[in-house]
C-alpha cells in the first residue's frame, strides 16, 4: 500500500524514537546489557495462537510451573532493530504490511500470500533478519491490543519459520495500539529488514536476567 | 508534627471550650452511608472555606482556601454555597464582630466552616498552619488542629493534608487529596513517544518520571507507594522496569523475549503480577521485585492478561479471551482454581479491584464504545458507571479515576463511585492514559 511504509512506521510508531531514545537516554542499560556470548539454540515457540475453541467457562485449573528465573545467563536474541538505520537502508526493500482481520491474530488469505512471496525473498536474501511489529487498532482497549499485537507478530513469525526461515533471524514485538491507527491500518503487522553485520549468522544475545533493585524505602 | 491545639483569645472562651470538648471526642466519624445511587438524588454536604489568615507573608491566590474547596469538591462529598457573594459577605461580618455568625451561615446554606490561619517564616521557608472546622448547625467546632514542618514549597500538599483530616472528620472516609495518579502522557502525536508522569489527585502538579523520546506503557505503583513499575523499550522490547521515586533509580525487574507488561504489586505477598509472552502466548506470571522466583500462573492458548492482585493478596482478577473474547476472570492464587465474573457483553477488560475489597471496576466495550462498569466480586450488582476505559482506584474505594476520549484527545478523569461529580484532571496536548491511583500517601510530617 504505502511504498517506504517502513519509514513510516519509523515516524509514526516510534522504533525510530526507541532507537533515538535508547542513545539518548541517561543511564539506559542497554550497552552494558549486550554480551556477545555465543547464541543457545533458540527457544521453539508454541504455533501461533489459533482462534479460542468454543467457550469453556471454567477450564481445570494447571499445576503451577516451576520459577525459571533466577538461572544465570538469562538472556534473549537482540533486536535486530539494535542495528539501527544504515542496516536498514542496506536491505535495499521495504515490505508492505500484513493486515489482520478485526481483533483476529489469524493470518487471512491476502497476508498469508504476502508473506509467502516474502519467504521467498528472504530465502534468496539470508543476510537480512527481521523486525515484526505486531499492531492493534484503537478499538481495543490498551493492554488487550499489547496483546493481541504480540499474538500477531508471533502469528507472522510463525508463518516465515513454517516456510524455511531460521527463527533465529525474526523478532516479533508488540507495540500494542501506540500510533497504531484505526481500522485495518491499525490491525497490521509491520516488517522491517535489517541487513546482518559482515561475520555474523545470528543476532547476539542480550540479557534478559532481572537487576538487584535499590532497597525499598519504608 | 501535627498536634491538636488550644483555640486562643481570638474565637473566645466559649469556642476553646467547645474545641476541647472536640479534642475529647472520638476522633473519626463513622463513615457516611452513601450506599450506590442516582447522582441526583445524593445530597452533597455544603461546607465554605474562608480565605485563611496570613499571619506574616502572604501566599499568592489565597491558596490553602482554593485548594481545600477544590479537594473538599473533588471528593465527591462537599460543595460550597451556592452563593459565593453571600459567603464573602459573612465571612466579613465574621471579622468585624471576631466570632463566627453561625446562623448566617446556616443561613447561606453552609452547614461546616472551615476557617484558618498561617505563618511563613521568611528564614527558614517553614510553614504552620492552624484549621478549625465548625459545626454550623450544632455551633460547635468540630476539629482544631496545628500543622507544622512544611516547608514553603510543599504549601499545597499542606493544603491536601488539610483537605484529608476535614474529609475524614465529617465523612469518616479517609481523603485522598494528598495523593497522586500516574499515567501514560503521550507527548507526540501518534504514539511516538510516551511518557511515565504524575499529577497530584486534582490535576495539579504535572511531572515526569522518564525522558523524552522513550516509548513505555502500563504503569503501577509499587512497594508502599515509594516505587513505580512499568513497561519501557527502551532497549528495544517492551521490558519490565523498577524506579525508586526519591532518586528515580532504575533496575530491571522482567526482561524477557515478549511482552512484559501490566505489572500489580501485592503489597501483603510482596510479588508483582504481570503478563509475559515469553512462551509464545500471553499468560500471567508472579515475581518478586527483583525479578526472582518467578511462577506462571495460567497456562493455555488464549491471552491471559491485565492481572490486578485483591487487597488481602488471595486473589487475582484479571482478563482472558478464552471464550473467544475479553472476559474478567478470578483467580484463587494458592489454589489456581478459576472462575468467570463478567457474563454480560462480549467484551469486558481492564479489571480493576477497589481496595476495600468491596468492588471490581472494568471497562466494556460496546457499540464501539468503552463505558466503565462495577461489579461485586461475586458477580452480582454489576452496574455502568460512565463512558470511559482503564478504570483504577483512589485508595479509598471512593473515587476512580479513568481515562476518556470524550472530548477531543484522551484525557484522564474522575468520578465518584455512584458516577456524580465528573472532573477532568489532565490536559495534555496528546492525550494521556493507563492512570493508576497512588496508594496512601505517608504523611510528610
Amino acid at each position: 500500500m504505502i511504498r517506504g511504509g517502513a519509514i513510516q512506521w519509523l515516524a509514526a510508531a516510534g522504533s525510530l524514537g526507541v532507537l533515538l531514545a535508547a542513545a539518548l537516554t541517561p543511564g539506559c542499560q542497554r550497552g552494558a546489557a549486550v554480551t556477545e556470548r555465543a547464541a543457545p539454540p533458540p527457544a521453539r515457540r508454541p504455533a501461533a495462537r489459533p482462534q479460542p475453541p468454543a467457550p469453556t467457562p471454567t477450564p481445570a485449573p494447571p499445576a503451577a510451573e516451576a520459577a525459571p528465573a533466577g538461572e544465570s545467563g538469562l538472556t534473549r536474541p537482540a533486536n535486530p532493530a539494535a542495528l539501527g538505520e544504515g542496516a536498514r537502508m542496506l536491505v535495499g526493500r521495504t515490505f508492505e504490511p500484513v493486515y489482520f482481520d478485526e481483533a483476529s491474530a489469524e493470518l487471512n488469505g491476502a497476508a498469508r500470500r504476502r508473506l509467502t512471496e516474502y519467504a521467498r525473498w528472504l530465502g534468496e536474501n539470508n543476510r537480512v533478519w527481521l523486525t515484526l511489529m505486531g499492531h492493534a487498532d484503537t478499538a481495543h482497549g490498551l493492554d488487550f491490543g499489547y496483546n493481541l499485537a504480540m499474538a500477531r507478530a508471533l502469528a507472522v513469525e510463525d508463518f516465515l519459520v513454517g516456510h524455511g526461515l531460521a527463527r533465529r533471524r525474526l523478532y516479533p514485538i508488540s507495540f500494542g495500539a501506540a500510533g497504531a491507527g484505526s481500522g485495518e491500518l491499525g490491525n497490521r503487522v509491520e516488517l522491517m529488514g535489517f541487513m546482518a553485520p559482515a561475520g555474523r549468522d545470528e543476532p547476539a544475545e542480550v540479557s534478559a536476567e532481572p537487576q538487584s533493585p535499590p532497597e525499598s524505602e519504608p | 508534627m501535627s498536634r491538636l491545639f488550644m483555640p486562643i483569645s481570638r474565637q473566645g472562651m466559649l469556642l476553646a471550650c467547645l474545641l476541647v470538648l472536640a479534642t475529647i471526642a472520638p476522633a473519626t466519624a463513622q463513615p457516611i452511608d452513601i450506599g450506590i445511587v442516582s447522582a441526583p438524588t445524593r445530597e452533597l454536604i455544603t461546607i465554605a472555606v474562608t480565605p485563611f489568615e496570613a499571619r506574616g507573608a502572604r501566599l499568592n491566590e489565597e491558596l490553602f482556601q482554593v485548594v481545600i474547596m477544590n479537594d473538599l469538591e473533588l471528593s465527591g462529598f462537599f460543595q460550597p454555597p451556592r452563593n459565593a457573594a453571600f459567603a464573602e459577605q459573612t465571612h466579613r461580618l465574621d471579622l468585624a464582630r471576631n466570632a463566627i455568625q453561625f446562623a448566617e451561615w446556616y443561613r447561606i446554606g453552609a452547614t461546616h466552616l472551615v476557617k484558618g490561619n498561617y505563618t511563613v517564616n521568611p528564614v527558614t521557608n517553614d510553614i504552620e498552619a492552624e484549621v478549625r472546622l465548625y459545626d454550623t448547625v450544632g455551633q460547635r467546632s468540630m476539629l482544631g488542629r496545628q500543622y507544622t514542618g512544611y516547608k514553603l514549597e510543599d504549601a499545597r500538599r499542606l493544603a491536601h493534608r488539610i483537605s484529608n483530616d476535614i474529609i475524614q472528620q465529617i465523612t469518616g472516609y479517609p481523603g485522598v487529596a494528598d495523593t497522586r495518579i500516574m499515567f501514560i502522557q503521550q507527548s507526540e502525536p501518534m504514539g511516538r513517544s510516551k511518557q511515565v508522569s504524575l499529577i497530584d489527585a486534582d490535576g495539579q502538579n504535572l511531572t515526569t518520571l522518564t525522558g523524552p523520546g522513550e516509548l513505555t506503557a502500563t504503569p503501577t505503583w509499587g512497594a508502599r507507594g515509594t516505587e513505580v513499575y512499568f513497561t519501557t523499550y527502551r532497549d528495544y522490547n517492551p521490558d519490565l522496569i523498577g524506579m525508586r521515586l526519591s532518586d528515580r533509580r532504575t533496575w530491571w525487574i522482567s526482561r524477557q523475549g515478549g511482552l512484559n507488561i501490566s505489572p500489580s504489586w501485592s503489597e501483603t505477598n510482596e510479588r508483582i503480577a504481570l503478563t509475559l509472552s515469553r512462551d509464545g502466548n500471553s499468560e500471567l506470571y508472579t515475581l518478586g521485585r527483583d525479578g526472582s522466583d518467578m511462577q506462571r500462573l495460567t497456562n493455555n492458548r488464549s491471552i491471559d492478561s491485565s492481572p490486578e492482585w485483591s487487597p488481602d493478596g488471595s486473589q487475582l482478577v484479571y482478563q482472558s479471551d478464552r471464550t473467544g473474547s475479553p472476559q474478567v476472570y478470578i483467580m484463587d492464587v494458592r489454589t489456581r482454581q478459576e472462575r468467570r465474573l463478567t457474563f454480560n457483553g462480549t467484551y469486558n477488560d481492564a479489571p480493576s479491584w477497589s481496595p476495600d475489597g468491596r468492588w471490581i471496576a472494568y471497562h466494556r466495550r460496546s457499540g464501539g464504545e468503552f463505558s466503565i462498569y462495577l461489579i461485586r466480586p461475586d458477580g452480582t450488582e454489576e452496574r455502568m458507571l460512565t463512558q470511559g476505559e482503564d478504570p483504577t482506584w483512589a485508595p479509598n474505594s471512593m473515587l476512580l479515576a479513568f481515562c476518556s476520549d470524550r472530548t477531543d484527545t484522551r484525557q484522564v478523569y474522575s468520578v465518584f463511585i455512584d458516577g456524580s461529580n465528573l472532573r477532568q484532571l489532565t490536559n495534555t496536548r496528546f492525550g494521556a492514559q493507563s492512570p493508576a491511583w497512588s496508594p496512601a500517601r505517608p504523611q510528610a510530617d
